[in-house]
C-alpha cells in the first residue's frame, strides 16, 4: 500500500504542472466564451435597434429572444472535448513517457520491490484523479460562468433558465447526482483501462502480432456488442431495462478482463 | 549463487537472440560477459532481471527464482530528470529496504556529486555514477553492470575502475558486459564470450592467461576475429 501511495504522488508530481497548465488554459478559454458571447449578443441587438430602428424588445424576438445559459456557454462542449482528449492522450503518455523519454524510467518501476500491479494502479489512479480533478474545476467554471452571465447581461435580456440550461455537455458534467458521477468516473476508468492495455499490448510483442492482438481485443468488445443488439431487435424477448442488465453485464466481463490482460502483460510479457 | 539455465529468447521464427545460454555468478567474482554489439549481452542482463521475458530457460538465486538480491545497473539514465541527486537517493531509499545510505553519501562524495543537482543537467558520465551509485547502495549480493564505462570520459572512468577494485566490491558477484576491457581486465576474474547468442568459451581468466600466454583483450581479438 505503502509503494502505491508513494508511486501515484510521483506519478501526479511529475504532471501536475502540465495538468495545471491545461486546465487554466481550458478555464481561461471557457470564461473568456461567456464573456465574448454576452458582449456579441449585446453588440447584434444594439447594431438590429440602430439598422432596424426597432425596440429592445422587438430586436430581441428577432434574434430568437433572450440569450440563454446555453447559448452564452456554447463552446463549452468543445473545452469539454478538448478536455477528454487530453486525458486519452494522457492516458498513453503516462506509460510512454517512461519508455521514450530522456530517462527510461520505466527500468525504475519494472524492477522496483513487490507487486508490478502497484505500477498501473498509480497509473490508473493518477489519471483517474486528473479526471476528477478535471470535473471539479468545470463545475466551478460553470457557476462562474452564471455568475458572470448575471452579471454581465441585464436582467431583462436573460433567458429564465436553471444554472446549466439546456446544454446537453453541461447537463452531462455538471450533475450531483451520485449516480451520474459514478457513471462519468466508471466510464473514463474503462476508456483509461483500454488505452493502457493498448499501450501494454504494444510494448509487449512486435508490430504486426501487437496490431492483430488490439484488433482481437476492440473486436472482442465491439463484436458481441453489435451481435445481442441484433439479437434485441430481432426477438423480444427481453424488456428495455433487462436488455440494459445484459449490456452492464457483458461491460463488466469485458472490464474484468481487459484488467486481468493489463496485469498479466505487465507481469510476464513487457519487454524494454 | 547466481545460476542462468538455458536461456532462449527470440524475435519471431528468424531472429534468435539467445540460444541455450547458461551459466554460474559466483559471489566474490567479477565475471564478464563480453561479445560484439548486438550478440544479446544486454539481453541477458535485462531477462535476469525480469526486463525481457524468455522463450525458456531458469533463474535462480541460491535455488530461488527471484532477482529481490539482484541490483541492476544500466547504461542508461533511469531516474526521472526533474528529480535532484538527492531526491533520487531519498526516492531509492524509500523503496528498498536494505538501502544502504551511508554507501550512498561516500560514494556521492567520491563522485562529487551534489545534492541539489539536477538529473537532467547532469552529463552521461555523471548519469553513469548516479546509476553506479544506486545499485550499490541496494546493498545486493550480486550486482549486474551493462556497459558501465561506455561513453564516458578518462577520469571518470578511472573513478569508476577504482570502485571496481575497492570494498564496495567485497562479498558480492558481479556480472558485467563491457567493451573497455583495458581498464578492468586486472579486475576480472571470469569471462564468458558470446557470439549470435550463444556461449562460446567460458573460462578463469588467470588460467586463461597461463594457458594461452595472452590477454584477456588479446583473447578477446583472437575469438572474435576467426
Amino acid at each position: 500500500m505503502k509503494k502505491f501511495f508513494m508511486l501515484s504522488n510521483e506519478e501526479i508530481k511529475r504532471s501536475f504542472k502540465l495538468y495545471l497548465s491545461i486546465l487554466t488554459m481550458l478555464v481561461i478559454v471557457e470564461l473568456t466564451s461567456v464573456v465574448y458571447q454576452v458582449l456579441h449578443y449585446q453588440s447584434k441587438l444594439e447594431d438590429l435597434m440602430k439598422k432596424e430602428r426597432l425596440t429592445e424588445m422587438e430586436a430581441v424576438d428577432q434574434l430568437n429572444g433572450p440569450l440563454t445559459f446555453g447559448d452564452a456557454t456554447n463552446y463549452f462542449k468543445y473545452m469539454i472535448a478538448i478536455g477528454i482528449m487530453f486525458t486519452i492522450l494522457y492516458a498513453f503518455q503516462i506509460w510512454y513517457r517512461d519508455w521514450y523519454g530522456e530517462s527510461k524510467y520505466i527500468y525504475r518501476l519494472l524492477m522496483l520491490p513487490g507487486k508490478r500491479i502497484t505500477i498501473l494502479l498509480s497509473k490508473l489512479t493518477t489519471v483517474l484523479v486528473f479526471v476528477c480533478g478535471f470535473m471539479g474545476i468545470q463545475w466551478i467554471t460553470i457557476l462562474l460562468s452564471r455568475r458572470l452571465y448575471e452579471w454581465l447581461l441585464p436582467e431583462h435580456l436573460q433567458a429564465a433558465s436553471k444554472i446549466i440550461g439546456e446544454s446537453a455537455a453541461l447537463n452531462m458534467l455538471y450533475t450531483f447526482n451520485v449516480i451520474d458521477t459514478f457513471v462519468i468516473l466508471a466510464l473514463a476508468l474503462f476508456v483509461i483501462t483500454m488505452v493502457f492495455l493498448f499501450v501494454l499490448t504494444e510494448r509487449s510483442y512486435q508490430k504486426g502480432k501487437a496490431l492483430l492482438t488490439i484488433a482481437k481485443d476492440v473486436a472482442l468488445l465491439v463484436v458481441p456488442f453489435i451481435a445481442l443488439r441484433y439479437l434485441f431487435d430481432l426477438t423480444s424477448m427481453l424488456i428495455p431495462n433487462q436488455q440494459v442488465f445484459v449490456y452492464l453485464s457483458f461491460i463488466l466481463i469485458y472490464f474484468a478482463y481487459i484488467s486481468w490482460k493489463c496485469v498479466r502483460l505487465l507481469n510476464h510479457k513487457v519487454s524494454i | 549463487m547466481l545460476e542462468v539455465r538455458g536461456l532462449r529468447k527470440s524475435y519471431g521464427p528468424k531472429k534468435n537472440v539467445l540460444n541455450d545460454v547458461s551459466f554460474t555468478v559466483p559471489l566474490n567474482q567479477l565475471t564478464c560477459l563480453i561479445g560484439l554489439n548486438g550478440e544479446g549481452k544486454s539481453t541477458i542482463l535485462k531477462a535476469i532481471m525480469g526486463l525481457v521475458p524468455v522463450d525458456a530457460g531458469t533463474i535462480k538465486v541460491d535455488g530461488k527464482t527471484t532477482h529481490d538480491s539482484i541490483a541492476f545497473v544500466p547504461d542508461l539514465s533511469t531516474m526521472p530528470g526533474y528529480m535532484s541527486v538527492g531526491e533520487a537517493v531519498a526516492y531509492m531509499r524509500d523503496y528498498y529496504p536494505d538501502w544502504d545510505q551511508q554507501v550512498a553519501e561516500e560514494l556521492m562524495g567520491f563522485f562529487k556529486l551534489m545534492a541539489t543537482d539536477r538529473i537532467a543537467n547532469l552529463s552521461k558520465g555523471n548519469k553513469a555514477k548516479v546509476n553506479l551509485l544506486i545499485g550499490f547502495a541496494m546493498n545486493r549480493p550480486y550486482l549486474l553492470l551493462d556497459e558501465p564505462l561506455a561513453g564516458i570520459d578518462l577520469f571518470t572512468k578511472e573513478q569508476i575502475a577504482w570502485i571496481f577494485s575497492s570494498h564496495y566490491m567485497e562479498g558480492k558477484g558481479i556480472l558485467m558486459t563491457t567493451h573497455e576491457i583495458a581498464e578492468v581486465e586486472h579486475l576480472i576474474d571470469r569471462v564468458i564470450f558470446l557470439q549470435n547468442g550463444t556461449i562460446i568459451q567460458e573460462d578463469d581468466s588467470e588460467e586463461m592467461r597461463e594457458l594461452y600466454g595472452k590477454s584477456v583483450q588479446d583473447r578477446m581479438r583472437e575469438v572474435y576475429q576467426t
